[in-house]
């Protein structure tokens, strides 16, 4: 019996809390169901364990169950705040991979995903600084000039600014994309009150789009095709909310400063 | 009369020039407030506590004589009870 067999000697209990929060830590990070079924499956096979997962919107339940001894356990989790995050996505599937490869035994796995739980999210000002590029460069996609660029730059800046400050703050997200899209948008509209550039519309169309809630549609895409329908719609409805508060934001300002586009 | 003073008053015009001012102002204010705020979360002061006006604290705060025992956060304490 090698090392890592023998640290595969665990109670059903334990692999079942270690892969509970595993489970809410992918859905919370935005990974879709079926990679969340596939990197759990692996990991319980790799333990050998039998292993059935409940999606659900806000909380995951694994049955966790042992073939030879018919030990069985059930265990009910809610999904992890932890934000969106591509990197603990791909540290955890990893994990996964790891572990069924042989390459980590159990105690050594948890050490692992306790230390990606700690990861440091990215930088504020780095992402500040980038989503304000991102979004000025998708004005130029759609043909704006250079000032309407630097006026959505600066519009994405505050309004991303703002959302971190109110997000940080706990404020509810649904206030804090209505609030960010209306200060956005209202700086954008700028551009076309005091005729800064010459495609000031397409400054004031694109000002609110580093709001958009890109992952959750795609991930209510995939989950729709992989049919965890209660995910999908799930992602779907908490997208469309968003979407619609960050169009009543643009709707108010830009009546608010009398544009007349409706 | 009345329709003559009214045209000859000097009624200022709200356009959306001043209303995009007056939003990018209070924007900058609470931008502002909110790094102030920021900044005094992350300095060394984070660890003072925050002053309560009105707060509900433990008997053996108010009551303590020298010589009381001490009980810790952990254990249920009678006036803890919701």
């Amino acid at each position: 019996m090698t090392d890592s067999d023998r640290d595969m000697a665990f109670s059903v209990s334990e692999s079942g809390e270690f892969l509970a929060e595993y489970t809410a830590w992918l859905w919370g990070c935005g990974a879709t169901a079926i990679r969340i079924e596939k990197n759990v499956g692996r990991i319980a096979r790799a333990l050998g364990f039998d292993m059935d997962l409940t999606l659900l919107p806000h909380h995951i339940e694994l049955g966790l169950g042992k073939p030879d001894t018919g030990e069985r356990i059930v265990i009910i989790r809610k999904v992890a705040q932890c934000g969106v995050s591509f990197d603990i996505n791909a540290r955890l599937s990893r994990l996964s991979w790891e572990i069924a490869d042989g390459k980590v035994g159990f105690a050594e796995a948890k050490k692992r995903f306790g230390r990606i739980m700690k990861t440091p999210p990215t930088g504020r000002w780095e992402v500040l600084v980038l989503a304000s590029l991102a979004n000025a460069s998708f004005c130029r996609l759609f043909g704006g000039d250079p000032i309407a660029m630097a006026v959505v730059f600066i519009a994405t800046f505050a309004g991303f600014y703002l959302k971190q400050l109110m997000l940080g703050s706990h404020i509810d997200v649904r206030v804090a994309f209505f609030c960010c899209s209306f200060f956005s948008s209202a700086i954008s509209v700028g551009a076309e009150i005091f005729r800064w550039g010459e495609t000031p519309e397409i400054a004031v169309a694109t000002s609110v789009l580093y709001l958009i809630p890109g992952v959750p549609y795609l991930n209510a895409a995939s989950d729709l095709i992989d049919r965890h329908y209660l995910c999908a719609f799930g992602r779907f409805c908490d997208a469309c909310v968003l979407t619609a508060v960050l169009s009543a934001g643009l709707a108010s300002a830009l009546l608010l400063l009398g544009m007349d586009i409706f | 009369m009345l329709t003559t003073i009214i045209n000859s008053a000097v009624v200022p015009m709200i356009g959306p020039a001043d209303i995009w001012y007056v939003i990018v102002g209070v924007l900058l204010v609470v931008l502002l407030a909110g790094s102030i705020k920021l900044a005094y979360r992350h300095s060394g002061r984070v660890h003072l506590r925050k002053p309560h006006f009105i707060e509900v604290g433990k008997e053996q705060d108010i009551f303590y004589v020298p010589g009381d025992e001490i009980y810790s956060d952990n254990e249920n304490c009678l006036d803890d009870g919701f």
